[in-house]
């Protein structure tokens, strides 16, 4: 029973639901202490220990009712049978399997005697056997389902039915339909196995690859996934960076709080109280370039300081081709992906400019760059040959406590064609290859430490 | 936990059966959850919207095992020394005015300053000991000799470094105090922590518990609660009180109304004589479900419909 539970757990943390080891344990003592005879009081049980919100309820929830569908149970016979057995031979069946032609191999007497129950677990124990749980893909269902009867001994039926069939024709046809029956369910027993496994699977390499993939080379489907990515990685990081820091400066006393604080003690200083610094979340100018070559990594950046907008409230976007316009309040009312659309249509027009777009950065916000701002461009600096303003750059560099270069190209490019970013480059805090979910990420990682 | 009355806790029947004699009624997740925490001697974290009983869980669990609750309300700013301990210090202050006198007998005669100390130390840290200490929620708890419910309620709104504390207490059932040591709990208490998810639990407090989820009750639930809560309301009134309540949950609402809300508009109707859900009643007692302006001006338009539906 360990097993089964053992190999749920698996499947479980296939489906994206954490389990510890120290759960896992929990869920066999739970599942001890509950007992096994009631399939519903088991799962609530399980849950419990197992699942740990919400979401994760829900995900259990399927789970388990996809693996415990065949009934591997202690006492199977109160398994709910959701598998439909079919149509049984009529009489001459059941007298040949019951009387007249009864086989002697193992498979044989269990089909003989009908016992669905244990048919459930021959059919458990044979997967165990063949190792069902490595299966990953679609076209393996018909090897497993053949690698299945195997194990539980269909040779040795198969010669037997093949014997008795020149003897008794009519006999050997309904073993042939219950050996048909048999088949059946070891197929959807294969069937549900790769349902859950596979997908799991794909899903864990996806998301090891996904976040090494250049964004720019990233193929549509992959596009929703990426998404979940980045909520997920987003939401990592406003758990880690929702806590208001606090930087104590040492050896400062707060003389008034000390006061308040020990108001109790009838003016007796019992507890000191230092001063400290609130660490204050950074001002974040983003510009992005949204001419075709940058527009896939300017999208997911956009994504991801969406995301985290919780814990980095006061980012304002800028978008440019030629023209720079601010889209902030488009993202603040619409939904990311309309917004990014709208942004797209407003803005995505005209050969890349970057000195316009400064220009118009400049008339737009520079105001209101101080010391306590940041400011990312996102831009492969590519300037078509024009003026490339580097001097706003300057400016915007002298103003900003820390100012942010991403480029998605490789750094060896950054010199050749009409690469401005050796003009560009000079004046950035720091300036840094992004191409990538996990470049994203440790940029906005680093933001949000205000490191820088 | 060590308990009076054993059979109490036998089996999840058991307890279904014993929680509704006491007027609360719950379907067997909850039962099964209280069943495994007290045969494992873990807390349990429940979670799910306001208003579906989880405080009411921790205090009818007290009053069926037969043991005192004690509750611990968070908020932000909560620190140890409202949920653990203080020390009294008054009472320190006032003990060392009485005891001046004693002192200067028991210096009298003492030769030099090393003497006196040596002399004082003999008395050890009588004023940092049990008697001066006053237990706060947390070490009463501990410090229950026949057990109880310990309710560490809406642990959502403490700090982040308030739950960080309470982990200690959850995995060992212990608590160290810097002046006396550890402290181990004298009979393990059944701990529940509430939640109302305003912000996401830590997974190092979420392994330690038991996690448990009440949504809202589906309609055959909900009628057998506001049958025992209400008994004197009439059955048809309430089938389509229920029915009512269960047809706003499906409508996008600010704040949808929980249980405690569908037992309050029972009673209301009950108090005005109501025997029946007319557009004119339901408007004028929407302010007893709806806790939002902008959720009672959503639903007027819609009202018709839904009691319909609830009249059908």
């Amino acid at each position: 029973m360990e097993r089964t539970l053992a190999e749920f757990i698996e499947v479980l943390r296939g489906a994206d639901v954490r389990v510890s080891p120290a759960e896992a344990i929990e869920g066999m003592q739970v599942a001890g202490l509950v007992g096994f005879e009631s399939r519903h009081r088991l799962k609530q049980g399980l849950s419990l220990v197992l699942a740990k919100s919400h979401d994760e309820k829900l995900r259990f929830d399927r789970c388990f009712d996809d693996f415990f569908r065949f009934g591997v149970q202690e006492k199977p016979d109160e398994s709910p049978r959701k598998q439909p057995m079919p149509e049984q031979p009529g009489e001459g069946g059941a007298s040949s399997g019951g009387s007249g032609g009864g086989l002697s191999s193992a498979l044989g007497v269990m089909l003989g005697t009908d016992n669905p129950g244990e048919e459930d677990l021959a059919l458990a124990r044979a997967a165990r056997e063949v190792g069902l749980q490595n299966i990953r893909m679609f076209t393996q269902v018909g090897l497993y389902t053949a690698r299945l009867m195997q194990a539980m001994g269909s040779e040795e039926l198969d010669a037997e039915i093949a014997a008795l069939e020149s003897r008794e024709p009519l006999g050997a046809q309904a073993w042939k339909d219950r050996r048909e029956a048999l088949r059946a369910r070891a197929r959807a027993l294969v069937e549900q196995q790769m349902l859950l496994r596979a997908e799991a699977r794909g899903r864990e390499t996806a998301e090891r690859v996904l976040p090494r993939i250049n964004l720019s080379q990233l193929e549509q489907r992959h596009q929703q996934r990426m998404k979940e990515l980045i909520r997920r990685i987003a939401k990592k990081l406003v758990a880690i960076h929702s806590r208001r820091r606090k930087k104590a400066r040492r050896g400062q006393l707060d003389i008034r709080k000390t006061l308040r604080g020990n108001a109790a003690y009838g003016g007796h200083l019992f507890h000191l109280r230092w001063k400290a610094r609130r660490i204050d979340r950074p001002k974040v100018f983003a510009i992005c370039d949204i001419s075709g070559s940058v527009a896939s990594v300017s999208r997911f950046l956009m994504l991801f300081l969406y995301s985290v907008r919780e814990v980095l409230p006061r980012v304002r976007v800028f978008v440019f081709c030629s023209k720079l316009g601010e889209v902030t309040d488009l993202f603040r009312a619409e939904e990311p992906e309309v917004a990014l659309a709208e942004a797209d249509r407003l803005y995505g027009i005209g050969g890349t400019d970057y000195g316009r777009a400064l220009r118009d950065f400049e008339e737009l916000a520079l105001d209101d760059v101080d010391n306590r701002s940041t400011v990312i461009m996102l831009g492969d600096g590519r300037n078509n040959y024009g003026d490339p303003r580097s001097d706003i750059w300057q400016s915007i560099y002298r103003r900003a406590r820390y100012t942010l270069w991403l480029n998605p190209e490789a750094r060896a490019n950054w010199q050749l064609g009409d690469s401005e970013m050796r003009r560009y480059a000079p004046y950035c805090t720091r300036a840094e290859v992004c191409a990538t979910l996990r470049d994203l990420e440790r940029v906005v990682s680093r933001l949000l430490d205000n490191i820088g | 936990m060590k308990l009076k009355h054993k059979e109490k806790i036998d089996s999840v029947d058991v307890i279904t059966g014993g929680l509704e004699s006491l007027g609360y009624i719950c379907n067997e997740s909850l039962a099964t959850a209280v069943y495994v925490a007290c045969q494992l001697e873990k807390p349990i974290l429940v979670e799910g919207p306001a208003g579906v009983g989880k405080t009411e869980l921790a205090k009818v669990t007290a009053e069926y095992l037969g043991v005192p609750l004690i509750r611990l309300q968070c908020y932000e700013g909560l620190d140890e020394a409202k949920a653990l301990y203080e020390w009294k210090y008054g009472k320190q202050l006032l003990y060392t005015q009485v005891l001046k006198e004693q002192l200067g007998d028991i210096l009298r005669g003492a030769e030099g300053l090393a003497e006196s100390v040596r002399r004082l130390h003999q008395f050890g840290d009588i004023f940092y000991s049990k008697e001066f200490l006053e237990a706060r929620p947390l070490l009463k708890a501990l410090w229950e000799p026949n057990g109880c419910i310990l309710l560490i309620d809406e642990i959502d709104k403490a700090d982040q470094e308030f739950e960080s504390f309470l982990l200690e207490l959850l995995s060992d059932y212990q608590i160290s105090v810097p002046e006396i040591g550890t402290v181990k709990a004298v009979t393990r208490p059944v701990v529940l922590l509430t939640s109302n998810n305003t912000r996401e639990i830590g997974d190092a407090l979420k392994r330690r518990c038991l996690h448990l989820y009440i949504p809202f009750p589906d309609a055959a639930l909900e009628e057998r609660i506001i049958s025992v809560r209400v008994p004197e309301l009439a059955a048809d009134l309430r089938t389509r009180l229920v029915a009512f309540v269960q047809g706003l949950r499906e409508t996008d609402l600010k704040k949808h109304p929980a249980v405690s809300e569908t037992i309050d508009w029972a009673r209301t109707l009950l108090l005005l004589h109501a025997d029946q859900l007319d557009a004119d009643l339901v408007r004028n007692t929407l302010n007893v479900l709806l806790k939002f302006q902008e959720d009672v001006e959503r639903v007027q338009p819609d009202l018709w419909q839904l009691l319909n539906k609830a009249n059908r």
